[in-house]
């Protein structure tokens, strides 16, 4: 059994968090998302990673229905584990069989296809699902204009666990 | 009062996680001991045993898909119920799990 826990330092950091982000679509909000972790070369062939994000959507919404989604992809085109974040200027429609409901905050999880991909990727689904169920952080998400605040909460709140 | 409980949903990852979360930070807030089971893409974790059944006044389970081992919690009240809903609502189904227990044992 490997205990080694993921170390969020590596895997959140200002430069991957858009807080005014634009965008009219999930489609056009992941594309984002995915070019700013092509930048920061933590994916490659981008098509291939968002492929693989938007096929895991159709078979589970990842609308969390508290305005917040969290798609996540596990491909071999993802170079570091990271957490994407965006907030958008404007709610979008994420999925139209929730009814339509909107989302504004949207957590790309973005997993290496390795050895520990399981591990990995339930470690990081399990730490934001309980970032997301905290009142406070979620205030801070929606209001906060520091990426600095927002990232000392989820570190706060994540070495609590 | 001690409550177990049991997520699911159809992938196995979001959904049960968020659902799971929320639970153990609601039945925190209202001092209430809650064990729960995910059954996720990685299979069981954190399983409920014979002996956390004995001790549970009720158990909450999902039914977004048919969870495994579902007879283990037969003889004890059971509240049924949806991941989204527990995201959403998880205070009230907490709630009206308690007022379960009540009703079956006055």
């Amino acid at each position: 059994m490997n205990n080694d826990r993921v170390n969020f330092n590596e895997v959140i950091n200002p430069s991957i968090i858009d807080l005014n982000m634009e965008a009219k679509s999930k489609t056009e909000a992941i594309g984002k998302l995915a070019d700013i972790l092509i930048k920061e070369k933590r994916i490659e062939e981008k098509e291939v990673f968002i492929e693989d994000i938007l096929e895991r959507e159709k078979l589970e919404s990842t609308n969390m229905g508290v305005g917040v989604a969290i798609p996540h992809g596990r491909s071999s085109s993802v170079l570091k584990n990271s957490i994407a974040i965006a907030r958008l200027t404007q709610p979008i429609c994420w999925d139209s069989k929730q009814g339509g409901k909107s989302v504004r905050i949207i957590f790309l999880l973005a997993v290496c296809d390795n050895v520990n991909k399981n591990r990995v990727h339930l470690e990081l689904i399990s730490k934001v699902a309980a970032l997301l169920i905290q009142e406070n952080f979620l205030k801070t998400l929606f209001i906060t204009e520091s990426k600095t605040e927002l990232i000392d909460q989820i570190f706060k709140l994540i070495g609590e666990m | 009062m001690k409550l177990v409980a049991v997520t699911s949903c159809p992938v196995g990852m979001a959904h049960t996680f968020m659902a799971s979360a929320a639970l153990k930070e609601a039945a925190k807030k209202m001092g209430i001991d809650i064990k729960v089971e995910t059954q996720g893409m990685a299979g069981i974790s954190n399983r409920i045993t014979q002996s956390d059944i004995q001790e549970a006044d009720a158990a909450i389970l999902t039914n977004d898909v048919v969870i495994e081992e579902q007879e283990r919690f037969e003889g004890l009240p059971v509240y049924t119920t949806s991941t989204s809903k527990i995201i959403k609502n998880v205070n009230e189904i907490i709630q009206e799990t308690i007022a379960l227990i009540k009703k079956e044992k006055p």
